[in-house]
């Protein structure tokens, strides 16, 4: 009997293609994935930067729709080279109130020849006499100055401790401002 | 083999997919100036320390509204002299002396600044009220602002 083996060639050709495809496959499959990793990578990327360009766009306009108050934010400090003018209108405040007005001290927690943009205090201790209106006037006043100020330890009395009303107040009172150490000149204060 | 080709489509769409999104970042890249971002972040950044600066200076001028208000309630009281404190941003303590024509006139004013407000202290030292007429009183009040 006589048997043919002409098929084996047949079947060994079929394996090897068989595996030939299964790799290929295989290899398609990877480089699929990795290209579709790489791609969906990128479009974070893009996403993060659209979100930083809107960031950046909202960041713009608001620098730019807030300029001119940011601008004005330094006027509320005293600059040092103008500390003078800020003495003098505490001083026109006894005038506008009414009382009589006396700056018992001044000074500043500034050191001389602090560097441009240093940020401190003047401190002033006002005191005043007057009518019941001129007193609480000044204190109104010097509240309301258009320098970033505050007031503490008021003290007000009157020299008539009668039943009567009084009809002279005294005032006291410490007056606190921004100073801001200016480009033009440093502060020998 | 048609798994092989059904691939591929897959593989030239994800492949032409990446170029195109780095396409954009590369063009996002030259359009956005980064120096000028941290130049704008730091000018808006120092603005609010600035303001923050600024707002905690004034958030201490209310003497004049605290005494206007105490006068407000003193009724037949003659107040001779007032010390306010402001010692934290939050608490406002003030000190008033005066003279009342009678007890009944300073419990009357005690009660109207305890109405100032439900966090408002007001200290009246029991010794004052041993007269009767022309009472010289001192009541120190002390109010947790909101």
């Amino acid at each position: 009997m006589k048997h043919t083996h002409s098929h084996i060639p047949l079947l060994i050709f079929a394996i090897v293609v068989t595996l030939v495809v299964g790799a290929l496959y295989g290899y398609m499959f990877q480089m699929t994935e990795v290209s579709v990793s790489h791609a969906s990578l990128a479009r974070d990327i893009v996403v993060g930067e659209e979100n930083g360009q809107a960031q950046s766009k909202s960041l713009s306009t608001l620098a730019d729709a807030t300029s001119a108050d940011r601008a004005r934010l330094n006027s509320f400090f005293v600059s040092s080279d103008t500390a003078v003018n800020f003495i003098t209108n505490l001083e026109s405040l006894g005038t506008q109130s009414g009382s009589v007005l006396s700056i018992a001290s001044i000074d500043t927690d500034v050191s001389a020849g602090a560097a441009p943009g240093i940020i401190g205090h003047i401190h002033a201790h006002l005191s005043a006499h007057g009518s019941w209106a001129s007193v609480m006037r000044l204190l109104d006043f010097t509240e309301n100055m258009p320098y970033a100020t505050s007031v503490s330890h008021v003290q007000l009395s009157s020299n008539n401790s009668s039943i009567k009303s009084a009809s002279l107040w005294s005032i006291t009172f410490d007056v606190q401002s921004l100073l801001i150490v200016s480009a033009a000149s440093s502060t020998t204060m | 083999m048609i798994g092989v080709g059904s691939l591929f489509p897959a593989y030239i769409f994800a492949v032409l997919e990446e170029h195109s999104h780095l396409d954009q970042v590369a063009a996002f890249q030259k359009t956005v100036d980064a120096s000028s971002i941290t130049t704008t972040q730091k000018e808006l950044s120092q603005s609010a320390s600035t303001l923050d600066t600024i707002s905690k200076t004034l958030e201490s001028d209310l003497f004049y509204s605290t005494i206007r208000a105490v006068v407000a309630l003193k009724g037949n009281v003659t107040l001779t002299s007032f010390a306010v404190e402001h010692p934290t941003t939050k608490v406002m303590s003030i000190i008033i002396s005066g003279i009342a024509p009678t007890r009944a006139d300073l419990l009357s004013f005690k009660s109207r600044l305890q109405g100032i407000s439900n966090k408002a202290t007001v200290d009246l030292p029991l010794s004052t009220l041993a007269q009767d007429i022309h009472v010289t009183f001192s009541i120190q009040v002390t109010e947790v602002l909101p």
